[in-house]
Order: structure tokens, then sequence, then C-alpha cells
């Protein structure tokens, strides 16, 4: 998965703005895309690896903001940089509040701009680590009876054997039996290991 | 009588006398030859009684006859001293007239020769040839001395003159000397009475003549006293019927006569009009000047000129200009005065409303700073009114030449007088403004006005008006200064509302200055730098560059305080300009911008700021309005297109929007200064447009839309002549 290089999107409408970035980043050693309108991106395949959307706030047609929100809608969730030549608060707090990483006022300095693509390839790239990790701990939960689900729940909530079998009506031993078998199929270590993956798991149901 | 024609009938025909010797020896012979010779003595004693009342001529001439008959005689001849003539009378008689052919004068001669010079020394007879026969002749005088003249007789016969014959000749002598002296004085008498008788008649006539010139004398005389008299009526019909009042003074001052209008007019008789200097005929104020001058004038014998109130007959006073004039005898004597009063009253009203005329022009023009002025183009001669000389800080009365004009004129504006007074002379209307630069180096601004007429001489003339407009003019500067800073303040609030826009257009080239700066830099870094790749960024650097300065310069345009600046321009540029500042406030606000613009839009002559400013402010208003319209729908159409208006070429420039709109009764009040519909509004904006596009001569206005929003238009004069 390290192999994938990171990836940096660029969309601006303004071409001399646009080539100037591009050359900014390229000469940092990243890689660039530029792109000249949302549409565009839009149409332009996902990136496997790490990667960043630097994005131009107000373009003619589809603006920033509004690729914000479809990106959104659509589950694509790359760490977006807003670079504006007019910063207004009303504009950023909402782009922020939306999942901006950084909100950028042109003419702003080249190094914070580096800066913020690079943290931004840094996040996307530990959240890809953590949106694999949660995938594999699904994919184990997904072995799980519903009924061992049900009890890894009540586990996970810090109840006693005895109480979870309380709560389903049923015997200790039987939740015994089960524990070792949701212990088995998610590969826990521990009880807090099983713990913190019901967590992730449970973080992770609205992605 | 006459004798002229033969003898006397009472003379016998004479005979022949014998010699005396022979009748002594005859008695009857010698009997009847006295008989005879008292006969003849008889006939010729009588011959002065038949002359009487004869002349000498026919005295001579019956003598004559009587002689050669009575004495048968050859010749006889009489000559007669003629006191009077200057040649004598001779007459001459023969008994054979073919024997002596000559003429009285001849046989004269022919005695005298015989007979010699002196009648004293004459012999009693002598014998002498005559013509072709010899004669005795006898010279016999007549008068004492002969001093009546002589006869002389003369006969072929020996024995001439006998006794006898000899007594005849002389009694006849005595008696033709008798009545030759008779006949002389009656001849005298004649000759007297006939003078005296030619005197009287002359005398009578040159009598009747001084009667005749006496009479024309009469005549001339009496028509001479006519025609003086006549032109003493004439005169006097002339002295009543002068417009005027006329007094005549004796040469010491007394009036002698006055004329029916004075009397008529003073309501005074002659007699009281001599006691004038007493009777308040002339106004107590004016009396003792009228009495100083008229002494002044009779005693130096100059006319006399004096304006003076004179009493009407109703107790009135009114004004006269009394002019004496002394009439003079031919040797310069002053025979008398003669004084015409003419009646000034109305013309001395005339000339104080004149004068207070006159002042209150004065009044006025110093009131509006205003003064006037003549110039006579072919002299140069110029005229001011007072308040003129005080305008251009003169003295009063300076002559005022065009040198003295243009020391006053400001330096600057001297070449554009030059100018106007050239044109000036080919006579045109001429109306300029210009500055004087003062001594103490203050200005003053100058409205001149001026039209060309002809004067009396038919030169050219100018009469003009010069106003001192100083005081308008800072007051106009001062206005100027107030709309102008309204204008641009409203300017700064329209571009305000795009600050976001623009920022954005300066930041962007900015931002990618940077970026590409610190690309150079890091590629630098690197031990073998990518030549291309920093060509490449510093070109795209200086790109930006340009592009934000150009909008830098844009904006500044519009911020700038700049005076008004008309050029020609195409309104297409002026959208271009607009638009590029506010496309990013059309972006974020999500409007669409549609422009529809003729090709051949004609350019207009303008001020590129100012009409910036119109089309931001309809362009911003447009894009305000239409906050509340669905965004789908936001649009702001821009259209330019020519058109013919009142006949005049002209180019239309409308914005469209499609937002809130205005109700019709507000369209006319839209256009008023404070009138917004938008909460922080001014409502300055579209009056300060209006008014912009009313200075290029053009027009604004609004229209409502078919839909939802509103249409604003506005036309200005296409510039130049037509074109294609």
């Amino acid at each position: 998965m390290n192999a994938v290089e990171p990836i940096v999107f660029l969309v601006d409408d303004d071409q001399l703005f646009r080539r100037s970035t591009e050359r900014l980043i390229r000469t940092a050693g990243l890689n660039v895309q530029p792109f000249s309108s949302a549409r565009d991106f839009l149409k332009s395949p996902r990136p496997e690896g790490p990667a960043c959307l630097v994005l131009d706030v107000r373009m003619p047609g589809l603006s920033g903001m509004d690729l914000q929100r479809e990106l959104a809608q659509s589950g694509f969730h790359i760490p977006i940089i807003f670079i504006t030549g007019h910063g207004d608060i009303p504009t950023s707090v909402r782009a922020m509040k939306a999942g901006a990483v950084e909100f950028l006022t042109k003419p702003f300095r080249s190094r914070v701009l580096l800066d913020a693509i690079r943290a931004a390839i840094e996040r996307d790239r530990s959240a890809l680590q953590k949106q694999s990790e949660t995938r594999e701990l699904r994919e184990r939960y997904e072995q799980l009876t519903p009924r061992e689900r049900e009890v890894m729940t009540l586990v996970a909530k810090g109840l006693l054997n005895k109480q979870v079998a309380g709560e389903l009506s049923t015997t200790e031993a039987t939740i015994k039996f089960h524990r070792a078998h949701i212990m088995q199929k998610m590969r826990a270590n521990s009880l807090a290991d099983l713990i913190r993956m019901v967590e992730k798991l449970g973080s992770s149901r609205q992605r | 009588m006459s004798f002229a024609t033969g003898v006397p009938g009472r003379l016998r025909r004479p005979q022949r006398w014998p010699d005396m010797q022979v009748q002594f020896e005859h008695p009857a012979e010698e009997i009847k030859r006295l008989r005879r010779c008292i006969n003849d003595l008889v006939s010729v004693i009588a011959l002065p009684a038949m002359w009487s009342g004869s002349d000498r001529s026919q005295i001579v001439r019956t003598l004559l006859d009587v002689l050669l008959e009575m004495l048968h005689l050859d010749l006889v001849y009489v000559r007669l001293q003629e006191p009077t003539a200057e040649a004598p009378i001779e007459m001459a008689q023969v008994a054979q007239p073919q024997s002596l052919k000559a003429g009285p004068q001849q046989i004269g001669e022919l005695l005298h020769r015989c007979l010699g010079e002196d009648p004293q020394n004459w012999p009693a007879s002598v014998r002498n040839r005559i013509g072709d026969q010899d004669i005795s002749i006898v010279p016999l005088r007549l008068g004492l001395q002969g001093e009546i003249g002589f006869i002389v007789a003369g006969s072929q016969r020996l024995d001439f003159p006998g006794q006898t014959e000899r007594l005849l000749l002389s009694v006849a002598a005595n008696q033709a000397t008798i009545g030759l002296q008779e006949a002389r004085l009656l001849s005298e008498q004649k000759r007297i009475a006939k003078e005296l008788d030619q005197r009287v008649a002359q005398r009578t006539s040159e009598l009747a003549t001084a009667n005749e010139e006496l009479k024309k004398e009469v005549a001339e005389r009496r028509r001479a006293e006519e025609a003086v008299r006549e032109s003493e009526r004439n005169t006097r019909l002339i002295l009543d019927s002068i417009p005027g009042l006329v007094a005549t003074l004796t040469p010491v001052g007394d009036v002698e006569t006055v004329n029916k209008q004075l009397l008529e007019y003073c309501g005074r008789t002659l007699e009281e009009l001599k006691q004038w200097g007493t009777s308040a005929t002339v106004h107590p104020d004016d009396l003792p000047h009228v009495i100083d001058r008229i002494r002044q004038s009779i005693t130096s014998g100059d006319p006399y000129d004096f304006e003076t109130r004179i009493r009407r007959s109703d107790g009135i006073y009114r004004w006269f200009q009394v002019c004496g004039l002394p009439l003079r005898h031919p040797d310069g004597r002053i025979a008398r005065w003669c004084f015409l009063h003419t009646d000034l009253d109305e013309r001395k009203r005339a000339e104080q409303a004149l004068q207070r005329s006159e002042a209150f022009l004065a009044e006025g023009q110093h009131l509006a700073r205003m003064g006037n002025f003549s110039w006579r183009v072919a002299t140069d001669e110029i005229a001011w009114s007072e308040q003129l000389y005080h305008i251009f800080e003169f003295d009063q009365g300076m002559t005022v030449t065009l040198e003295l004009i243009g020391s006053r004129v400001h330096p600057e504006d001297i070449s554009m007088m030059n100018d106007m007074i050239n044109l000036a002379r080919g006579g045109v209307d001429f109306e300029f403004e210009h500055r004087l630069l003062m001594p103490d180096r203050s200005v003053k601004h100058l409205h001149l006005i001026a039209h060309p007429s002809r004067n009396a001489d038919g030169q050219l003339e100018y009469l003009g008006a010069v106003q001192d407009v100083t005081q308008r003019k800072l007051a106009e500067e001062a206005l100027d200064k107030v709309r102008s800073e309204l204008t641009h303040a409203a300017r700064v609030t329209s571009l305000g509302a795009l600050t976001a826009s623009i920022a954005h257009e300066v930041n962007q080239p900015l931002g990618s200055i940077i970026n590409n700066a610190n690309a150079c830099l890091s590629l630098l870094a690197h031990g073998t730098p990518q030549l291309n790749e920093i060509r490449e960024a510093l070109t795209e650097i200086i790109q930006g560059t340009d592009q934000a300065s150009a909008v830098i310069s844009r904006v500044r345009q519009l911020v700038r305080k700049a005076p008004s600046e008309r050029t020609v321009l195409n309104l297409r540029d002026v959208v271009a300009d607009v638009l590029v500042l506010a496309r990013h406030e059309f972006a974020a606000r999500q409007v669409t911008i549609l422009t529809e613009l003729a090709e051949d839009l004609p350019p207009v002559a303008g001020d590129r700021v100012q009409l910036q400013q119109v089309l931001l402010n309809l362009v911003v208003n447009g894009m305000e309005a239409m906050n509340a319209t669905e965004a789908s729908k936001r649009a702001l159409v821009i259209r330019g297109r020519p058109e013919i208006r009142d006949k005049e070429r002209v180019v239309l420039l409308t914005e469209q929007d499609f937002g809130i709109g205005f109700k019709h009764d507000e369209m006319d009040r839209l256009l008023e200064a404070f009138y917004t519909t938008k909460p922080q509004g001014m409502g300055m904006g579209l009056a300060i447009s209006r008014s912009i596009i009313e200075a290029h001569g053009g027009r604004l206005w609004a229209e409502t839309n078919q839909g939802p929003g509103a249409i604003f238009l506005f036309s200005l004069p296409a510039a130049g002549k037509t074109n294609s």
C-alpha cells in the first residue's frame, strides 16, 4: 500500500494561478494533477493512494464549495485545501465545517500551501490506513453470527458474562462459549483489544 | 412868294443902259436914260421890301438876277461871309452860261486872282480875262468893311461901269447889305427863336423825364416802404410763429418787443415784461445769475446763452434755454439784442431721467460687476463705462487702448484674446471668457460679449458688455469640486460592492507570482536546475504582474479624483472594463452575465471613468436586485446597439436584470437623488449616473421588464459624422 505515490489534485479556473501552483507543488517533489474545472475533476478516476485536493472557492459553473458537498455525498473523503482570492469568514467557516483541512487566502506563502498539502496527504494516508484496518475488522465482524454480534456488543460495553447471560436470557457457559468464538474470529488478543475493535467498528459505521 | 423861280413881277425887264456921256449929248435919250435909271434905282431901293422875310440865299439870288438883267452884265458874283459857317456862301450868275462854264467857287477864285487878297485894296474896277472873254469887273463891298461879303459885277463892255451903273451897283450893294443884314438879323432871330424853342422843348422834355423819374422814385419809395412794412409784418409773423419765446432788447438791455408766445406764456403785458427783473418772471434762484450774465453780454457784446426757469401764466416755472444774439449796424454798433427762449423743460426732465437712469445703470453695473464698452475697429478707439475701470483697476479717464487692456490680460489668455480681436475685425458677434492678472497677482475672470454695428459714418463699431464673473467662477469651481467629490464618493461606493471581486482579481495574479517565484527558488536549490522550467516560471511571473497591474490601474482610475476628460471611446471597452472588475462578484453571486454588443457600435465622446461608473452602478444595482432571486434565474444582460433617435445617431446601452424590479409608479422617483430601495443605500447612484449621462448629452431612463426585474437604458450621441 505504501508503494502507491501520493498525489495532489489542483482545481482552479485561473490558468496562470493553476500553472504556477502546479509548478510549485511539482518542484516540491510531489505529484500534481491540475484541473481547470470541478467537472473535469469529477470525471477523473479516484486515486488509490493518499491524495489531497487544492480547490479554488469561486469558479464559474460548479464552485469549490459545491464540489466539496458533492464529494462528501459520494463518499470520497479526500482532504481539501481551499484557496480563495478573497477569503471571507462565513465562507471559510462553512468550508471548515464541511471538513476542509485548510482555507488559504491568495496570495499565500508557498510554504504554507506545501505544508498544508503534506499534512493533508499524511492525514489521508493515515485515514486510508485506518480505513483498511476497519475494513478487515468488518470482514471479521461479518463472520460473526448474529448471537455472537449481540454478545460482543454487550461485552464491549463492559458487562460481565453473567450479566450478558442474564441480558440474553441464557447461561453464563453459553456466553463463555460465544466469547471464545468471538475472540478467535475477531483475532482479538484481549478483552481490551476487542473493545477497541468494537469502538472502531462503531465509529466507522457512518462512513 | 418865291424868288427862286423867277424875277419879281414888279420889275421891269432891265434894259441896256447907254453911256452917260452919250446921254448928255442926246437930251431925249438922256431923259429916257435918266428915267430908266430912276426906275432902276426905285426897283433897287424896293428890293429890301421884297426881300422882307427872305433868307440870304434868296436875297442874293434875287440880287444877282436883278443886277444881271438891269445892268446887262455878263457875270455877277456874290460871296457872303458867313460868320457861323466855315465856308462862305458863293453864288454867281452869268449871262451866257455857255461862254463861262464854271461854278461859283471857280469864278470866285478867278475874281480873287484879278482883285488880290485884301478887299480893302481892291481897285474900283479892273479888266481881266475870264474864261475866253475880257471882262471888266467891279467889286463892291457889302457892309462898310466888307464884313458881310462882296459883290463882283462883270461885263464885256469896255465902258463898264458907267456912272449910273456904278450908282446902281453901289445902291444895290447897300440895299443888299441892308437886306442881308435884315435877313441875317431875321435869320438870327429865327435861329434864336428856334434855339429858344429847342431849348424850351429840350427843357420840357428834360422836365418830363425828371418828372417821370421822380414818379418812379416816388413809386420806388412807396414800394420800398411797402416792402419795409411787409418785411416788418413778416418779421412780426415770423416772431409770432417761432416755436419759442422771443424778445428784443435795446443795446442797453431794456425790453423792446416780445413775440406773442412770450406774452401768452407769461400771461403778462409788454409793459409788465419790461419790468421782468422785479416781477418774478425769472425764477428767484436763477435771477441773480441771469442779471449777471445779461450784464456781462451787454457789456462785452458776446452772445448770451444760459438755462433759466421762467414762470408760466399758471405760476409754474419751466426750464428754458435762453440765447441772446447782438444784431449789429453795418458799422458794428449793436442795434439791438434778440433773445430766443427755447422750452427745455421736457428735455431737462428727460435729461434728469437720463441722469437717474445712468445712475441706476452705474449702480446696477456696480452690483453686477459689469461694464460696457464700445470699440471702433478701424481706429481702435475704445470707450469704457466707469465700472469697467473698476474691474480693470485703472484710473478713471485713462485712455483705453488694446495695449492697456493687454497689460492686464492673463499671460496664458493673451493669444486667445489676440485671436478674438483678429476675428472681431471681420465684424462678427463674439463672446468669450478670459482672465485678468491683477498687479497683486490675483486673478479675475471676465465674461465678454459684443455685437458689431455700423455707426453713422458706416464704420464698424462693437458695443459690448464685460462682466466680472470671478465670484461666480469660484462658486462654480467650488460646486464642481463638490459635485466631483460626490460623484467620486458614489463611484467608490459602487466599487465597494465589488471589493471582493477586485481583491480576487488582484490576488489571483499575486498568488501566481509568489508560487512561481518559490518554484524558481526550489528549482535553483537543486544541483542541476531545470532552466526551461525556471524560464517558464519567470515568464508567468511577468504575466501575473501585468495582469495585477492592469486591474489595479482600472481600480485606481475609478477611485482617483481625476478631472473630467473627454475622449473618443467605444462603449464595448467600457463594458469590458466593468465586467473585468465585476466578474468574480457575479461568480460569487451565481449571476450569469450575458453581453450582446453590436459589432458596429459607433464611438462616443466621453469620460471613460464616468461612463464606467454609470455602468458599474447599473450592474451592481442589477446584481443586488437579484439577491432574492432563485440562483438558476439570476442573469444580467448588457446590450449595446446603434440607433437613430430624434434624427440623431446614438448608441443605446441597456442593462436588464431579473430581480425585484420596481413598481411602475416608482419609475419617476427612481432617478431622483436620495431615493433608494436598499436598506444601506444612499440613493445617489442613479441620480449621479443620470447627471453624468446628461452632461454627455445623453439620456438615462428605466423601464419595467416583461417578466420580473428591470431594464435601465442610456443613450449617448455617436461621435463624429455618420460612419457606416
